[in-house]
């Protein structure tokens, strides 16, 4: 087989690979539409929701339905946080807010990415949330595409949210860790223990 | 001789358009609205998915067009009567070879991500 010949099927595996990956994910993010809330003026509604489940070790995800990054985020999260703990004590709360030009139209899509029960979706339609995190994490920028972790004594008492007791983000120009999902599993875990 | 020197070159440079637009697609994960606009939702996800693996994609990019190049701009001596004539591949073949170059660096050089 001359060197001409391999090269042409080199080209055509490349070619096919990219028309696979067109196909299966062109398509759209696989897995049912789970239903969402809006998060209510002030996040009130998200608020009642996160002192309700008092005792539970909570996850606070501020994700945009149009970003890749943090679609893979979301992502991530059901595969390696909620996939590999099944404690019924561990509650998410799914927040996604409009940046990057999203739209409430696209959260359905969206929410593909966290089929898990123990997750509720929320929309931050005013993006109260993401200005309330941006002066709690000192981003000095939106809070988006960060991932937060509350123990089970963590309560919200006033109009903004409280300090998490670890985060992660996805974010540029931000000090602090970037997701690494199985790392905040393993924090999770150390909560739910 | 020409001929097979053509050959290769192109498939060169569809391969490495091919790993280039692999690449161009992780790179536009995440600079802004109009890629979820062009890609979709699975589109951006995926592109998200392959941006950990745009260095090596580039990386085959270069590869690709290296051998493309050596192939169209070797010179082969072909004997006729007993006279050796240099050949190369055609000006559409080297053409096209420099035309993906200069987008696989653009590609390249794009920031991977925009926000």
């Amino acid at each position: 087989m001359n060197r001409s010949r391999l090269l042409w099927i080199a080209a055509a595996i490349v070619a096919a690979t990219g028309l696979a990956i067109g196909a299966v994910y062109l398509r759209g993010i696989p897995g049912p539409t789970r239903p969402h809330q809006a998060a209510g003026a002030d996040a009130s509604t998200l608020r009642e929701a996160f002192n309700a489940d008092a005792g539970k070790v909570r996850i606070i995800a501020l994700v945009s339905p149009t970003c890749g990054a943090c679609l893979r985020g979301a992502s991530d999260l059901q595969n390696r946080v909620f996939g590999t703990i099944s404690d019924p004590s561990l509650r998410g709360y799914i927040v996604w807010v409009p940046k990057l030009d999203g739209h409430e139209n696209n959260v359905g899509e969206a929410t593909h990415t966290i089929a898990d029960p123990r997750a509720t979706h929320y929309w931050d339609g005013d993006s109260y949330l993401v200005r309330s995190y941006n002066q709690i994490l000192q981003l000095g920028q939106d809070a988006w595409d960060v991932y937060l972790l509350y123990g089970p004594d963590a309560r919200w008492d006033g109009p903004n949210p409280p300090q998490p007791q670890y985060w992660m983000h996805q974010l540029t120009g931000v000090t602090g860790p970037a997701l690494d999902a199985n790392a905040f599993a393993d924090h999770a875990r150390a909560l739910l223990d | 001789m020409t001929r097979q020197a053509g050959r290769t070159a192109i498939a060169s440079v569809i391969g490495a358009l091919g790993a280039a637009g692999t690449s161009l697609m992780a790179t536009l994960c995440c600079v802004g609205p109009a890629a979820y606009t062009v890609l979709g939702a699975g589109g951006a996800l995926a592109a998200a998915r392959l941006q950990p693996w745009r260095p090596a994609i580039l990386a085959a990019s270069a590869v690709f067009l290296a051998l493309g190049f050596w192939s169209a701009y070797r010179r082969r001596a072909v004997t006729i009567d007993g006279q050796a004539c240099p050949v190369k591949a055609s000006r559409t073949v080297r053409t096209t070879l420099w035309a993906a170059a200069v987008l696989t660096v653009a590609i390249a050089l794009l920031p991977p991500v925009l926000r």
